[in-house]
């Protein structure tokens, strides 16, 4: 071949692997913050907490969406605390989860906060609710921006009642089940009384859980965080007054106040422990997925009911 | 192909290469291609998506080129041009090999945007020389009556892209008035 058509083919391939990559790691505009020193020792780990919390939280399978998977979380706090870091700056911007998830995360929290030789900080975005405050009262200081919304501290499950629907279309639906609360909650059929006072046995011990780790991570006594803790949402600016949040700006003061209180001198050197591996990031582009702008509102509450999943802590 | 390509961008003084047909198909299968990979990567969206988006890209692509070919033949006759139409198009095409560019460029504006700013600048400019002198040369006209032509063209380009959406969007707000 010709060496101006070798050229011109080079030229073409060089400009597809660009392509390629820009759709593998997308461009400026969608670019993560940067960090440094993605590989090797760090004396801070960044743990990103977007989205919905769940147990399994997908990466974007379809009509799944994403969110964040608190097995996942976990699995970064422990490679954190392997690799020696100092610190562990967690960014959140969620409005909630289910209620195990966000306990799991925050029990993982609470232990290595005990165990003493990594300091937690919270850097709080848009919105950190419910679940995701649960997770955010671990820390050992929080960071909110002014208008941030945070609070949210209780629960609530969500339930529909499709019966009357049913009926106008003349869809019938029967059950057998081998005790008197199996389908306890079905969208088909009225809740009894008898129901609706077990459920509300469970959302209230589950409330009770939220407000012990509140109390116990904010170290507050349980009768100072009850009145707080009604479902009402704050502005990061109203959750300082109250004592919600440790102090008020954004994803770098938090990394300076981390640096701080692990006695980290100079700069410290960050490293995210939530992004993808390579071959994690290359595998999911491959699955057919919808982004996610257009799937998360839609594709988790029902996701959550239809799966039985009754409780979520969300805003 | 590939000699319209290297004349094109390494040679450039030497004229316009017009493109076989079948590689005018190939070079826009290339370009929505590049542009596909662009917004799949700003949407975040998967193998799925990219494919939507391919198809997509292909067939804007593939319309705009129609409507802009036909239009400056058109045009170029009405102003004493001598090509003719399919020449045109062909002569139009190849004057978009540039914007291959495109893609390493939006690559480097991750870490030098202002730079990748400014190439891409030069990059749309050299397309649009290129289609003057596409036009210049198919129909021997001047670069003065080839620019009226390129500008003339676009814009009818663009008032029938404007209409490709506004028809059917007025259509709808008729019915449900």
């Amino acid at each position: 071949m010709r060496t101006d058509r070798i050229l011109a083919l080079l030229l073409i391939l060089a400009c597809l692997v660009a392509a390629v990559s820009n759709w593998w790691g997308g461009s400026h505009a969608t670019a993560a913050l940067p960090t440094l020193g993605e590989t090797g020792k760090a004396d801070v780990a960044m743990i990103d907490i977007y989205g919905t919390i769940s147990d399994s939280a997908g990466d974007g399978s379809a009509f799944g969406g994403s969110g964040a998977s608190a097995i996942k979380i976990i699995r970064a706090l422990r490679e954190a605390e392997h690799d020696g870091v100092k610190a562990i700056v967690l960014r959140i911007n969620s409005p909630g989860g289910t209620a195990a998830a966000s306990q799991m995360v925050n029990e993982e929290l609470m232990r290595l906060r005990k165990a003493g030789k990594i300091k937690i900080v919270t850097a709080m975005g848009d919105l950190t609710a419910s679940g995701g405050y649960f997770i955010a009262c671990a820390a050992d200081h929080i960071v909110a921006n002014p208008s941030t919304t945070t609070g949210s501290i209780g629960v609530i499950l969500h339930l529909s009642n499709v019966q009357k629907l049913m009926a106008k279309l003349g869809v019938g639906e029967s059950t057998i089940q081998s005790g008197p609360h199996k389908d306890i909650l079905s969208p088909f059929r009225p809740m009894s009384a008898d129901e609706r006072a077990l459920l509300q046995g469970l959302v209230n011990d589950t409330y009770q859980q939220f407000l012990e780790a509140v109390a116990a991570g904010r170290r507050l006594p349980i009768e100072k965080v009850r009145p707080l803790a009604d479902g009402r949402i704050f502005t990061g600016r109203q959750a300082l007054a109250v004592g919600l949040v440790d102090s008020l700006g954004n994803y770098e003061d938090a990394i300076k106040k981390a640096a701080s209180l692990a006695g980290i001198k100079g700069e410290p050197t960050v490293r995210n422990y939530t992004s993808s591996s390579f071959f994690e990031g290359i595998l999911p582009r491959f699955e057919s997925k919808l982004p996610d702008w257009l799937l998360s509102a839609i594709a988790q509450d029902p996701k959550a009911s239809w799966n039985k999943i009754p409780l979520t802590l969300m805003e | 192909m590939l000699d319209s390509l290297y004349q094109s961008l390494f040679r450039p003084r030497s004229g316009v290469s017009p493109l076989a047909f079948s590689g005018v198909w190939a070079l826009f299968f290339l370009l929505s291609a590049l542009t596909a990979f662009d917004w799949a990567g700003r949407l975040d969206v998967g193998f799925g998506g990219l494919i939507g988006l391919w198809i997509g890209a292909f067939i804007l692509f593939a319309l705009g080129w129609f409507w802009l070919g036909a239009s400056t033949g058109m045009l170029a006759q009405l102003l004493g041009g001598k090509g003719s139409g399919p020449l045109t198009m062909q002569a139009i095409a190849a004057a978009f090999w540039p914007a291959l560019l495109n893609a390493p460029l939006l690559a480097l504006s991750n870490r030098w945007p202002k730079l990748a700013g400014l190439l891409g600048f030069l990059v749309f400019v050299w397309v649009l020389v290129g289609l003057v002198r596409a036009i210049a040369q198919v129909h021997e006209l001047d670069w003065g009556r080839a620019t009226l032509c390129l500008v003339g063209s676009s814009a009818a380009v663009l008032l029938g892209l404007s209409a490709l959406v506004a028809a059917p969007a007025a259509l709808v707000a008729i019915a449900f008035a």
